[in-house]
């Protein structure tokens, strides 16, 4: 791998750069060499040339002030730095930088668990805390609060709500449990939001809004600042846990599931954010793709039906969870099951109903608990060299549209051979639908095809009414460009805001399709 | 658990129809004088292997039979991989040898680099016709060294051990980073990724 400079600065001035770099964080922690150390800066899960996301060097800050001083010597040399915390956003673009040559701003050395309040249930924690540090800090100090993660446990808390994660208890709408934020603007100035900004406050963690407009979520999924605290509410443990999964046998049972699950939900019976998963993801996490089938293209009904039986799944399964005191418990399952039993072949299980063994079970019951885990991870040994870019379009909680994703990004994918692979992640209102595009990252054709079904699918989703909540660096604009209603007016008014609070363009350019004045037409 | 020089070289002395364990033992990069004073870095080393049944007949068996000091790791507990955290950043000066299925393998890199060198990384992969497809990338001089023992190991416990026998030797961080592919004959168990690491600064 040939280094690179960050756009607009001469190779002296690079070398300035990087000495003043060194002054304020130490040698150690600037990181430039192209053999050993910025490899760990690129997306292995990449669909286009990794040159095009290659960094010029990461800089690892240890703390606010620290990171400060780097701001100023970005701003001096205005060179474009790319923030990332635990820098595991695989499959949308991972610890790579939006385009070559920017230096990335590396916040793992900020890795405080600042307070954990367990009369209010919450935690305050710096940028580099993944789910598995705070999940250990818990039990080290017999906390009673639970965390709510991401699928892989080595997520970072804060950097997963920033780029509006959702995790599996009934805290899994992670921007909701936020409260209470500290953000570092371009210029150096620290921002405490909400109650912060009184000084003194009793009440940080505990409301979100403060007095006057509520700016936190500017700085989610933006490059307006650099977030580093933030207060997530955590939940108590609740008097009982009983996980369950109901296993659906057709494909078209999608519509039925959906529409059943609506009141559920708006209800609140379902409290945690649910799943409804097609097969291949369960069956992903537990075996490869040549256990059963070694020909080209969409794998045949007739294999998928032998799967369904040997793994003891459906062609949907829904996962769920019932917290409370068992009494309460009772009775909610009771609603529940005579809700998803008027679905013809539905089979409820507990967890005393399926096997030790079963992987991808015992991976979703330690989820809806809070309990981290990398299981999930297994999707990528599904075929050889596995890799995935996700597809996250948002849908109404209806049968219709459930159904109309699903066969919008099936049909393509089968068209473009490769297998569906999904699943809804049920919030109160919508649902994320998360197609898992996996492809094999060793082979260049099938990485030019994947690259460009998801394109396909933007603009497929896009025509039919549908945005992404949540993309690859290499989407960003594009995706950025279907939220396009009254001339981009969404748009301009972010270019607007990013003119007034980053003047000199250095945080991250072009996340989110939200360029600095000096790129925009530089913009891929 | 520590490793005796004995237990490894029994096993290299078992393992090679009709060799000898020294020139062995030197062609894997083991120092010489190291065989001498009965203590070396390599005895330090550490592999960890995914505890999983795919990873062939009771790794952690034979493993544990060789004398090798190992950990397992896991993707599903987050205890077990909050041990393999811990023990990574006590590990210092140690040569870590990685072997596990491929998600597993990549969950870990992501946790070493760039804070440790991996200066190679071999993907062993079951082909048609009872043949292993081996495709290493990395540094020029361990592959090579490691290629010689391919058709010699009958499993990826034998093959762990043969890895983490491997010193930093004359391995240089400046040296040119090469692929190699090679087959041998199938070994037991699922598809594998492998990794040879050292903490930044000892390589």
């Amino acid at each position: 791998m040939e280094s690179v400079l960050p756009p607009g600065i001469k190779r002296e001035q690079f070398a300035a750069l990087l000495a003043d770099l060194k002054k304020v964080v130490g040698r150690e922690f600037v990181f430039t060499d192209t053999q050993w150390e910025l490899p760990a800066y690129n997306d292995a899960y990449l669909t286009t040339p990794a040159e095009l996301h290659q960094p010029s060097a990461a800089v690892a800050p240890a703390n606010v002030e620290e990171l400060q001083r780097v701001l100023e010597v970005a701003r001096h040399y205005k060179a474009p730095l790319w923030t990332i915390s635990t820098g595991k956003n695989f499959a949308y673009g991972g610890p790579a930088p939006r385009k070559a040559g920017y230096i990335v701003l590396d916040l793992k050395r900020m890795n405080r668990i600042l307070e954990v309040n367990e009369k209010h249930g919450y935690a305050v924690v710096e940028p580099g805390v993944s789910y598995m540090d705070l999940y250990r800090h818990l039990q080290k100090i017999g906390s009673k609060l639970w965390v709510d993660c991401a699928a892989p446990g080595w997520g970072g808390v804060l950097p997963n709500m920033t780029e509006h994660g959702v995790g599996y208890t009934p805290y899994g709408d992670h921007v909701t449990m936020q409260c209470g934020m500290e953000v570092m603007l371009a210029d150096g100035t620290l921002v405490q939001t909400g109650m912060g900004a009184l000084p003194g406050s009793q009440t940080n963690h505990l409301y979100k809004y403060g007095l006057g407009p509520s700016v936190d979520g500017l700085f989610t999924q933006s490059n307006f600042g650099v977030v580093t605290k933030v207060g997530m509410w955590l939940m108590p443990e609740p008097p009982g846990y009983r996980p369950y999964m109901i296993t659906f046998e057709k494909e078209s049972d999608l519509h039925a599931i959906t529409e059943v699950l609506r009141p559920l939900k708006v209800n609140m019976l379902i409290p945690a954010v649910a799943m409804t998963v097609e097969m291949l993801w369960e069956a992903a996490v537990q075996i490869t793709r040549r256990d059963y089938y070694t020909g080209k293209g969409p794998i045949p009904d007739s294999v998928r039906k032998k799967m369904r039986s040997d793994l003891k799944i459906g062609a949907w399964n829904f996962y769920g969870a019932l917290y409370g005191p068992p009494p309460m418990m009772d009775n909610t399952w009771e609603v529940i099951h005579d809700a998803f039993a008027s679905i013809p072949g539905a089979k409820f299980y507990f967890d005393e109903d399926r096997s030790k063994d079963d992987v991808a079970w015992q991976y979703r019951k330690k989820l809806g608990a809070g309990i981290p885990n990398m299981t999930e991870y297994n999707v990528m040994n599904w075929i050889p060299n596995g890799a995935h870019i996700d597809f996250s379009p948002i849908s109404p909680v209806t049968g219709a549209d459930a159904t109309k994703q699903y066969e919008l990004i099936r049909d393509r994918c089968n068209k473009a051979g490769f297998d569906y692979c999904g699943e809804f992640a049920v919030g109160w209102r919508d649902m994320h639908h998360i197609f898992c595009l996996t492809f094999d990252r060793n082979d260049a054709k099938q990485k030019a095809r994947a690259n460009k079904l998801f394109g396909d699918l933007v603009d497929a989703a896009a025509a039919a009414g549908y945005g992404e909540y949540r993309t690859h660096v290499d989407f960003m604009d594009r995706i950025a460009g279907t939220y396009n209603w009254n001339d981009s007016a969404l748009l301009r008014m972010h270019e607007k805001v990013k003119d007034v609070v980053d003047p000199s363009g250095i945080l991250s350019p072009g996340k989110m399709g939200i360029w600095p004045k000096s790129m925009r037409k530089g913009k891929a | 658990m520590s490793i005796t020089l004995s237990s490894r070289r029994t096993f290299l002395q078992a393992t090679v129809r009709g060799g000898a364990a020294l020139p062995l033992l030197t062609s894997l990069g083991v120092a010489t004088n190291a065989i001498a004073s009965d203590l070396t870095e390599t005895e330090n080393s550490l592999c960890l292997f995914e505890a999983d049944a795919a990873m062939g007949a009771d790794m952690a068996a034979g493993v544990r039979q060789i004398g090798l000091a190992y950990q397992t790791v896991t993707l599903d507990d987050a205890a077990g991989w909050s041990a393999m955290l811990d023990t990574l950043e006590s590990a210092r000066g140690r040569s870590l040898a990685v072997l596990g299925r491929p998600a597993t393998v990549f969950a870990v890199r992501g946790m070493l680099e760039p804070t440790w060198r991996v200066v190679l990384e071999g993907r062993h992969g079951r082909q048609v016709g009872s043949q292993m497809r081996h495709e290493f990338a990395g540094l020029d001089a361990p592959m090579k060294q490691l290629a010689g023992w391919l058709d010699r190991v009958r499993d990826p416990a034998q093959y762990a051990v043969v890895l983490a026998s491997m010193t930093r030797g004359e391995f240089s961080a400046d040296a040119e980073r090469k692929t190699l592919d090679l087959n041998s004959h199938v070994w037991p168990g699922s598809d594998l990724v492998s990794l040879l690491a050292w903490p930044k600064g000892v390589v």
